[in-house]
């Protein structure tokens, strides 16, 4: 009967979802644990250790305290955007994540204009935290959001013109055929142009995922939390989720991009090859979180719009040159 | 805009020549132009209750989006009257309450304290003390200094800087608890000397202390001294030329920073300073990494100035007798001290009687906190946190 | 360093009228100075521009009250010749004023408006002269030696007074 309920295609995108949706909160909840962790050494410290065996219940703790949490509107807040901000957030990740392909069957929406979706969708959060920032009616939540707002959009476009320079090589936009095209070892990662595409798409990931040294828009220092300062129980786990999640996925598509999406050796399920390359990128976002200090938003949008778009730019000429005259389509 | 030809009934004077460089625009003229439209700056307080202004600082930023158009620092918020406390009680007593001044260096004050009551009573300090005293002070300096580049760090967003600071920080901690039995108000400077000697083996783990401070300050410059983007952050930020810095009577590395050669333990040698060979750190930009880079590099001389003080430390008694009741003569008397945010000077006037007639505390903090609001206008708000940082201040010192 | 440190300040001060300077100590590299309230601010000019004292570092500024004069006491440094000037100046304790530095060292603003904060010195010419460490709103000057210690203010800012009967 399972099967046959499955058979529907509106049932099966709600079983996809559903379990899509639990991935990703599962995934999140490791991923803050590991974040912890990762920081506790490098800060030569240990981390959490008493919740459950080596702390491995500290994120399961905190999300509970989250959500039991009072959920505290401060009275000058817009209450209308206030309430809504955190679903502009959250949802346009889980969104995203719908592209995302696990490994060859197992993606919940596979469609021909995926990279351009997964952009489109992504930029939505920015709206949620301009309305964070507004809404909250604080000073310092509306520089962050304001600070967000520019941040994103400027770091949207190398990122753009990463991912458009892997198109030309996979001569598809859809996210499963661009990771198909680098089976075996064929990793987009191993051509020149697009080597420097990565590093141009990470580093504009970097500061999309409001990561040091691009935090600017939460910088605890200057602006206490930004855009969330007011914020508290279930609304903040929302944004700490949509954070991480919004971390993950970003890496998730550097690996699909990239480093060969679920290619792997032999002896591992594609998905799993996938989550661990996804881990080991994630954890260069850590690495480089806990090490460097934060910029300063001149230099910030100076970086995006005097070198990194330039970069973008020439790597776009030179994908797109390489796959004309140098035959550099791997199929 | 009329075409007709100007005439301005009051023709332009001459302006200060300007030298010709920067952007083709006037930057100052647009910005009154805005002004002049009616625009207001956004007000924002920062603090007392922010993670960056180091206690209970408030400054009343006016912000033209991210640039800060003026800055008044509004102080206060932990005045406790600590001045009008000494005059009220006998001069010793107040020894205790100088720790809750600057708490991150409260050996400092204690010796400020006591050194302006030994002058006004004409209390000698056995030589064994003077040393000590030097050691002390010179390991606050260092676990004072590792708060600062740890603060200074996180200022910036380069949180693991203050990890790492303090994991030394807790060594040097652990070693004045060793002799001091306390870890923040130490308490441990008296009128004619010390309370106590030091246990044994102390002077041992002090010096192995040092080595391994030594050994971690290469750490620190790979992790933020040398990282280009803290670089960036701090270089060229918040000026301060040598001139201004002396007007403004700053002191401390904030001053050094300047160029300016002006640290008590050399200018005006107190305890046994004036026997120890040490460098005074004095760097030529006066930006905002050059009074980082002071701090940083005033560890080093800390350090050696420890080495030299077990070499030489003598035997003998480690306070002098001073009597139960202290009555100085009638007079005036201040006390000079290098402690590790600049000058800090108590000055003391007595009538005769058991307690004092005043004690003024001149605090580095106070005096350094002045330049704050000249050099963050025109700068970013990032820089206003960066700025602040550098300037290093307590603000039990500030309020007092 | 006494003779000439004592010298160099003769000639800075020599251009000043008759009764300027009261009375002038030299001990070691520390001067002591006792100065005419009117003289004031031109002994402290003198002594910040002459090439010969060079004592132009606004180290400290302070006042002190006995009960029956009010003292303030400057202290400043010449960090090139390692010697410093403590000026004292009587004021009138009934109505104290006297004339600001501000223009002259922007250090001693702060320093100006604790002075007044503290004994209600009046410092003419000071662009800000407003309380600093205490409360806008709190009544007279803590530290003149008449001052009642009773805190004062809004009741919100602090404890409220406790009468333990014991004299302040």
């Amino acid at each position: 009967m399972i099967a046959q309920a499955l058979e529907n295609p509106w049932i099966r995108q709600l079983v996809n979802a559903a379990m899509l949706l639990a991935v990703i909160n599962l995934g999140v909840l490791v991923l803050i644990y590991l974040e912890r962790k990762v920081a506790g050494y490098i800060q030569s410290r240990l981390g959490p250790v008493h919740v459950g065996p080596r702390g491995w219940l500290q994120s399961v703790a905190d999300a509970v305290k989250l959500v039991l949490k009072e959920d505290i509107i401060p009275a000058p807040a817009d209450r209308f955007m206030f309430v809504l901000a955190p679903f502009f957030v959250f949802v346009p990740v889980l969104a995203v994540f719908l592209v995302l392909p696990f490994s060859s069957g197992w993606v919940a929406y596979d469609f021909s204009l995926a990279a351009l979706y997964v952009i489109a969708a992504g930029t939505v959060a920015i709206m949620g935290i301009v309305m964070a920032g507004w809404g909250t009616n604080n000073k310092y939540s509306l520089l962050g959001g304001l600070r967000s707002a520019a941040q994103l959009i400027s770091y949207e476009v190398p990122v753009v013109l990463a991912i458009l320079a892997v198109v030309f090589f996979a001569q598809s936009m859809s996210l499963v055929e661009i990771a198909e095209a680098q089976r075996g070892f064929r990793w987009f990662i191993f051509q020149p142009p697009l080597l420097v595409a990565a590093f141009v798409y990470m580093i504009g990931q970097l500061a999309e995922t409001n990561r040091t040294p691009f935090d600017l828009p939460e910088a605890e220092s200057e602006l206490v939390s930004g855009f969330h300062t007011e914020y508290s129980g279930i609304r903040f786990a929302m944004f700490f989720l949509a954070e991480f999640a919004n971390t993950f996925f970003a890496s998730a598509l550097a690996v699909v991009l990239f480093f060969g999406g679920w290619d792997g050796l032999p002896g591992l399920t594609g998905a799993l090859w996938l989550v661990l390359k996804s881990y080991v990128l994630v954890f260069v976002l850590m690495w480089i979180r806990w090490t460097l200090p934060r910029v300063r938003v001149d230099q910030l949008l100076g970086f995006a719009w005097k070198v990194l778009v330039p970069i973008g730019l020439i790597v776009v000429l030179w994908a797109a040159a390489s796959v004309v005259y140098a035959g550099g389509v791997a199929r | 805009m009329s075409l007709e030809p100007r005439t301005d009934p009051n023709p332009p004077t001459a302006g200060p020549e300007t030298p010709a460089k920067g952007p083709a625009i006037d930057a100052q003229a647009l910005h009154q132009e805005i002004l002049d439209l009616g625009t207001q700056g956004m007000v924002m307080n920062m603090g007392p209750q922010h993670p960056s202004t180091h206690g209970v600082l408030r400054l009343i930023l006016t912000l033209d989006g991210e640039e800060v158009m003026a800055c008044e620092p509004m102080i206060g918020y932990l005045h406790r009257g600590l001045e009008k406390m000494a005059e009220r009680r006998p001069y010793r007593h107040f020894l205790p309450f100088t720790d809750r001044l600057d708490y991150v260096c409260s050996l400092a004050n204690n010796l400020a304290c006591a050194q302006a009551i030994e002058r006004l009573a004409g209390v000698e300090v056995p030589e064994r003390a003077q040393w000590l005293r030097v050691a002390l002070m010179e390991l606050n300096r260092i676990a004072s200094h590792l708060l600062f580049l740890g603060t200074f760090g996180t200022d910036l967003g380069a949180t693991t800087m203050l990890l790492y600071a303090f994991r030394e920080r807790e060594e040097a901690l652990a070693l004045l608890e060793a002799i001091t039995g306390a870890r923040l108000t130490y308490n441990w400077i008296r009128v004619g000397g010390l309370p106590d000697d030091m246990p044994e083996n102390w002077d041992k783990g002090v010096l192995a202390f040092c080595d391994l401070l030594e050994s971690r300050l290469p750490e620190y410059d790979r992790l933020l001294t040398d990282n280009p983007i803290f670089r960036r952050r701090t270089e060229g930020v918040g000026v301060v030329s040598p001139e201004d810095a002396k007007a403004y009577g700053l002191t401390g590395p904030t001053l050094r920073a300047s160029g300016v050669a002006y640290d008590i333990r050399r200018w005006a040698p107190y305890e046994k300073y004036a026997e120890i060979d040490f460098d005074v750190v004095v760097l030529r930009d006066g930006d905002t990494f050059a009074r980082y880079l002071a701090r940083r590099l005033e560890l080093e001389q800390s350090v050696r100035i420890l080495r030299q003080v077990f070499d030489k430390l003598p035997e003998g008694p480690i306070a002098s007798k001073v009597g139960k009741v202290l009555k100085p003569p009638p007079g005036i008397a201040f006390s000079q001290v290098e402690s590790p945010r600049g000058e800090l000077s108590f000055t003391m006037v007595s009538d005769g009687s058991p307690n004092p007639v005043r004690v003024h505390i001149r605090a580095p903090s106070f005096a350094n906190l002045t330049v704050l609001a000249d050099l963050v206008a025109g700068n970013k708000v990032a820089d206003v946190v960066a700025i602040l940082g550098s300037i290093d201040i307590v603000l039990g010192e500030v309020d007092r | 360093m006494e003779r000439d440190f004592g010298s160099a300040l003769r000639t800075a001060l020599a251009g000043l009228p008759e009764g300027a300077v009261e009375s002038l100590e030299v001990s070691g590299s520390v001067a002591t100075l006792r100065v005419n309230l009117g003289s004031l601010r031109a002994v402290l000019e003198s002594l910040k521009s002459s090439p010969e004292a060079a004592c132009d570092f606004p180290a400290n500024l302070t006042a002190y009250d006995t009960g029956e004069e009010m003292f303030l006491v400057y202290r400043l440094a010449s960090i090139e010749r390692g010697w410093q000037a403590l000026v004292l100046c009587r004021v009138d304790r009934s109505e104290p004023a006297a004339p600001s530095v501000t223009d002259l060292w922007p250090g001693f603003n702060w320093f100006e408006r604790e002075v007044y904060d503290m004994f209600g010195v009046r410092f003419e010419g000071h662009p800000d002269l407003r309380r600093i460490l205490l409360p806008d709103d709190w009544e007279g000057f803590p530290f003149r030696k008449d001052y009642v210690s009773r805190p004062s203010g809004s009741p919100l800012r602090g404890p409220q007074p406790i009468d333990r009967g014991v004299q302040g």
